[in-house]
């Protein structure tokens, strides 16, 4: 049997001719599956058309203007962010465009010539330095491992406040869990 | 319709006094809304909260040429889709609804009343089978009573794709209901005792 075009008459919830109206309510009688699903769309409507209008809790506006305050203010928070980050941006653009127009205009040879002239007088202090510590090793034999046993303690002693500052911070920050009081 | 005008214009001048006149007269409608289409009313308050809020920093792109009950339940219901599908919100399994509600609303005994809740069960059963816009357009077709032409406008929809969605949405219904009913059946013959 043929649902057409009544499926499309029960769905469509138009305004039917008296002709269709008859035709569809022949069809109705004679068809089982049309007529389960008109009675369930009749159910399905009944059941909307009959229900209770939700409505909000008391002070619906009162929390609508606590609502627009907060909302004001976050409004202003980002908006002082967004200030932030554009200024930023545009700090990081100009040292852009500034270091830019600096490169095109760099002697390479003099720069290079720059940076092996200070790296010779760096390399030479430091000989100077070494060649000091040798004497006074000669003359003061223990002051090497005096010397090491103290950097050593130093270190050791940073380590240990290293160490104790993380963990008090990781017991400062770490949740307290539920039902732990 | 004047009255909102003078309402909106004194709310354009920044008086948020006016736009709470607002808030307090449109209130029921968009939470109903909100309501129909969340399905709880924690986030039905919360979509109704912030769709007023966006209503109101908004309100100089508002046409006042326009009805503002259909504005408003334009931001309600384009915020409430967009929630829809961003997050997954709980459906209702045809487990959870009383068998009762299904087989007593067909009973001709008008001393069988529905239990309201039970029936918020039902209907929101019925609803989460809908896509989010096709739950839009049901609710503002039986809840709010709008014409194809107003669902049409509020949802930015033409009103050949209105039809077809309410068309969609009667087939998906009526399916649900049909199922929902076969469920019920099975769930009373297995507490039925074989001996009857």
């Amino acid at each position: 049997m043929s649902h057409q075009p009544f499926e499309d008459w029960l769905f469509s919830d138009g305004q039917l001719e008296n002709q269709q109206e008859e035709s569809l309510r022949t069809h109705l009688k004679q068809c089982e599956q049309c007529q389960t699903i008109s009675n369930a769309l009749d159910q399905v409507n009944e059941i909307f058309l009959n229900s209770s209008t939700p409505e909000p809790a008391q002070g619906f506006t009162q929390r609508w203007f606590e609502r627009l305050s907060i909302a004001r203010e976050q409004h202003k928070i980002k908006r002082t962010w967004m200030i932030i980050l554009d200024l930023f941006s545009a700090a990081t653009i100009i040292t852009i465009a500034i270091t830019i127009i600096n490169l095109n205009t760099i002697n390479w040879a003099y720069q290079l010539s720059q940076f092996i002239a200070s790296f010779s007088l760096f390399a030479g202090k430091i000989n100077q330095i070494w060649r000091l510590v040798q004497r006074i090793s000669n003359v003061f034999p223990l002051i090497v491992p005096i010397m090491i046993i103290l950097g050593l303690g130093m270190f050791s002693l940073i380590s240990v406040l290293f160490i104790t500052w993380i963990s008090s911070l990781i017991r400062i920050y770490k949740p307290v869990e539920k039902g732990a009081y | 319709m004047n009255e909102d005008l003078r309402w909106i214009n004194q709310a354009l001048q920044g008086d948020d006094n006016a736009f709470g006149i607002l808030v307090e007269k449109y209130q029921k409608p968009v939470f109903s809304l909100c309501y129909r289409m969340l399905g709880n009313a924690k986030d039905a308050e919360d979509a109704a909260q912030e769709s007023f809020i966006r209503a109101y920093r908004h309100l100089k792109k508002y046409d006042q040429t326009r009805s503002f009950a259909t504005w408003l339940l334009s931001i309600a219901s384009h915020y409430c889709i967009d929630r829809v599908r961003k997050h997954h919100l709980e459906t209702i399994s045809v487990e959870s609804i009383p068998a009762e509600v299904i087989t007593d609303h067909k009973s001709p005994n008008p001393e069988k009343v529905l239990h309201a809740s039970e029936t918020e069960v039902l209907i929101q059963y019925l609803l989460d089978d809908l896509k989010p816009t096709d739950r839009a357009a049901v609710v503002l077709r039986y809840w709010h009573e709008y014409s194809e032409v107003e669902i049409a406008e509020t949802l930015d929809l033409s009103v050949s794709a209105v039809k077809s969605r309410l068309y969609r949405s009667r087939r998906t219904l009526a399916d649900a209901w049909l199922s929902a009913e076969k469920t019920t059946m099975t769930k009373r013959r297995h507490h039925e005792s074989p001996a009857f």
